[in-house]
């Protein structure tokens, strides 16, 4: 009974996360709404740019909605103007999850608006606004940051996919010396972009070691072929070489760093724990 | 063995290369309906002379996060704000006082962390609003037991709430909401109060003077004096703090045909010793308000008859900003943020031809009185909200004027509730501003009069005069120029006279929109503050 309420606990748990956060490859289309201003030219392409190199996001642009919806989907973007209804409304005719609607005025200043608009709703989930010498256009660390503040964390978090196969069962497999069980494992779902050091290794065997770069999206097969050791003499034991390696490292690299010490960082890290 | 021996040489020569560090220790308060909730990501902000302001934002799993790194330097302030995944601000931390980042040794701190909670006093009730939740949330409104007639709340480093009510001072624990302590009296009674940075001190104006509190060591000293009205504490320049008083405050014009006129004093005494008595010195305007900068104790005056912002410097006042009847302004983030109103436009009758005209200054609204003659209101008046960065630069000042509210008056003689009159608004009055932290979220009360005369035909009333004051309280948002949240805390009407000819007799006040109705009792808000706010 306690294992079936603990099941059940799980599940909501999950669920949960899974409402929290929307779906990390959901439709989302970019469209551009402008007031009279011909300023920040291309503005929605280059978001478009931006949100397909830092997320898994399917993302649409003008020029890609204009297929699905016509000619005239300029003509009504400004009908809309701005309402979330209506725009969720060109939204649901692409397929898409979410519009996120940019907007470009100029009042003295360009005002660059931009709308996190839930098609399924029809309410804006997020807005961001900003107001821009005029002549200036904002660089890609720019809306980078805008567009980490409109769209959700989860939105930027990427990955890929390690499936490693082992020559031998009950192998321990290490990434970035962290245990992640025995072999046979299941596909292991990591941070992506991102480089991971994987060793695999059970005694009596020579473990094996490697370093993958995994893409977002992307999966990667590990095949580790694990031999059995063979006998060594006392000085060709790992900790005999281990031992003399540190000493003969530590010789050097306490002299090159006598030699060549740093002056101290004008940096510390920061670790917040609550 | 191997991996110990491994980790044993790893952790060795680490130990050798350790450059120091800094470790935020962040204490959540346990009832859930205080503890921030949600939050998915986690920004440090340091900010000094030095090293600018410096902000990391690293993504939450679990209850430790590495938040980057931060540069070295002494007499950094660390702020800590927590938004959860639609970025809404969630929680806020601050540091109780600067501290020196060095490169050799690792720094604990600690620090509280709690919901931006915003309060608004009406003089008899605190209220207050959890703007992390949907206005529609049960929770999202509520009221503080405990304090005694509150006429404002004052954060003082986010661990405490000082609530100030007519003549003393209640502490109140912001981790359980709880008071501590009995209250602290002040000589006087109250009309503002400020906290000193950085310590549990309060500088408090009223009727006597000003005082210093020290919250700790529950000790009042008095520079005593006529009344102070406003008072505001920054750095002295050199190495102290300072609270500046506004003597004689010149309240901006409600009504569009309202003179204003006056001029106001200031007064200056040291936080370390305030001294017995207090010195008055003119201004050469009337000012409504005054706030200094924390950073530099730069000073900044609301000047509600010039319809200006203006930064104030050895008793002379130069303008950084046009801003019609400003009313209230604060300094946070190296940013001033300030309130003001654009007037309405009243119409007035032209002789007895039934025409109107804009009215000339003077003109009054009035139910009851033969000689009222504003009749209605063609243009409302709204309110102004500006950001205007510290340095004065024109370029980077935002202002943003909010539509002009409407309210509607239902006939409650009609049972369909068909016939209503929609009144825009004669005068509008900010009361009080405050600045959340993050600097993106500004928290408003505000005073508003719609008025329309009663329409006549012969001898009769058709329809009688409507007369109505609303209590609002706001949330601006500055990154969006909208107002995020409102709530109207009270809406009274007084009905003119009647006849036996008149049509629709009694009306009322139509329900405002879910979340924007008071859902702990009608109130007028008299003042306005916010956990870690500026105001």
């Amino acid at each position: 009974m306690k294992r079936i309420a603990l099941a059940l606990a799980c599940l909501v748990v999950l669920a949960q996360s899974v409402l929290a956060a929307p779906d990390p490859k959901r439709r989302v289309i970019v469209l551009e709404f402008r007031s009279g201003s011909s300023a920040l030219s291309g503005i929605a392409n280059r978001i478009v740019a931006s949100l397909a190199k830092q997320t898994s996001l399917n993302v649409l642009g003008p020029d890609q909605v204009r297929a699905i919806y016509g000619d005239h989907l300029d003509q009504a973007v400004s009908k809309c103007a701005g309402e979330a209804d209506c725009v969720s409304r060109i939204g649901a005719r692409a397929n898409a999850a979410e519009v996120v609607l940019v907007g470009v005025s100029e009042l003295g200043d360009v005002i660059l608006t931009m709308q996190r608009i839930d098609v399924a709703n029809h309410t804006v989930s997020a807005r961001i606004a900003d107001s821009l010498a005029a002549g200036s256009t904002p660089n890609d660390d720019q809306l980078s940051y805008y567009l980490g503040r409109l769209l959700p964390p989860s939105d930027f978090l990427r990955f890929g996919v390690i499936d490693i196969i082992s020559s031998q069962a009950g192998a321990r497999v290490m990434i970035d010396k962290q245990p992640h069980g025995t072999t046979p494992i299941e596909p292991l779902r990591l941070h992506a972009p991102a480089s991971y050091a994987i060793r695999v290794e059970k005694d009596g065997f020579t473990p094996f070691q490697t370093r993958v770069e995994l893409p977002p999206d992307g999966e990667l097969k590990v095949e580790a072929n694990l031999t059995r050791a063979s006998h060594v003499a006392w000085y060709a034991h790992w900790y005999v070489l281990a031992i003399g390696a540190v000493i003969v490292a530590g010789a050097a690299g306490g002299g090159i760093y006598y030699a060549t010490r740093p002056q101290p960082t004008n940096m510390v890290p920061v670790v917040v724990s609550y | 063995m191997r991996t110990a021996l491994i980790v044993g040489c790893a952790y060795a020569w680490v130990g050798c290369l350790n450059t120091g560090g800094l470790d935020l220790d962040l204490s959540l308060p346990s009832d859930p309906d205080l503890r921030p909730a949600n939050m998915t990501s986690v920004s440090v902000v340091a900010s000094s002379p030095t090293i600018g302001t410096v902000t990391n934002t690293s993504l939450l799993a679990g209850t430790t996060a590495n938040a980057g790194e931060l540069p070295v330097g002494s007499d950094v302030t660390i702020d800590v704000l927590f938004h959860d995944d639609s970025n809404r601000l969630v929680g806020v931390g601050e540091a109780e006082s600067p501290i020196d980042i060095v490169n050799n040794t690792t720094t604990t701190l600690e620090m509280p962390v709690r919901r931006p909670f915003v309060y608004a006093s009406s003089g008899t009730t605190l209220y207050s609003y959890d703007p992390t939740l949907d206005a529609r949330d049960p929770k999202f409104q509520g009221t503080l037991s405990g304090v005694s007639s509150p006429q404002m709340a004052i954060s003082v480093g986010g661990d405490m709430l000082v609530v100030a009510s007519t003549n003393s001072l209640q502490v109140i624990e912001t981790d359980t909401n709880m008071p501590s302590g009995q209250p602290i009296s002040i000589p006087g009674a109250i009309n503002d109060a400020a906290p000193v940075p950085h310590t549990h001190m309060l500088a408090v104006a009223h009727s006597m003077g000003i005082s210093v509190v020290d919250l700790d060591a529950r000790t009042v000293q008095t520079a005593m004096g006529p009344a102070v009205d406003r008072i505001t504490v920054g750095p002295d320049g050199m190495g102290g703090e300072q609270a500046t008083g506004l003597i004689a405050r010149v309240a901006p014009p409600a009504g569009a045909t309202d003179v204003c006129t006056g001029t106001s004093m200031m007064t200056t005494v040291s936080i370390a010793s305030p001294g017995s008595s207090i010195t008055p010195m003119p201004l050469p305007d009337a000012v409504a308000d005054i706030a200094a900068s924390p950073d530099d104790g730069k000073l900044f005056a609301a000047l509600p008859c010039t319809g200006a912002v203006a930064s104030l410097s050895g008793g002379k006042l130069t303008p950084v900003s046009q801003l019609s009847r400003a009313a209230v302004l604060t300094v946070a983030g190296q940013r001033v943020w300030a309130a003001g109103t654009a007037p309405a436009m009243p119409q007035c009758p032209v002789g007895t031809t039934g025409n109107t005209q804009p009215c000339a200054t003077g003109a009054t609204a009035d139910c009851t009185s033969a000689s009222a003659d504003i009749v209605f209101v063609s243009d409302g008046a709204h309110m102004i909200v500006q950001s205007i960065p510290e340095s004065g630069s024109a370029a980077d000042a935002v202002s943003v004027d909010i539509p002009e509210p409407r309210e509607t008056i239902v006939s409650t003689d009609d049972p369909g509730g068909q016939h209503a009159q929609v009144l825009k608004s004669l005068a509008m009055t900010p009361v009080d501003l405050v600045a959340l932290p993050g600097g993106d979220y500004v928290g408003l009360v505000t005073q508003t009069r719609y008025f329309i005369q009663s329409l006549v035909q012969g001898s009769e009333v058709l329809l009688p005069c409507l007369d109505v004051t609303t209590g609002d309280w706001q949330l601006f948002d500055f990154a969006n120029t909208t107002v995020a949240q409102r709530v109207r805390t009270e809406c009274k009407l007084t009905i003119g006279p009647t006849d036996s000819g008149t049509v629709f007799k009694n009306w009322a006040c139509d329900d405002a929109p879910a979340g924007q109705q008071p859902t702990q009792g009608d109130f007028l808000p008299i003042s306005v503050g916010a956990l870690f706010g500026a105001r």
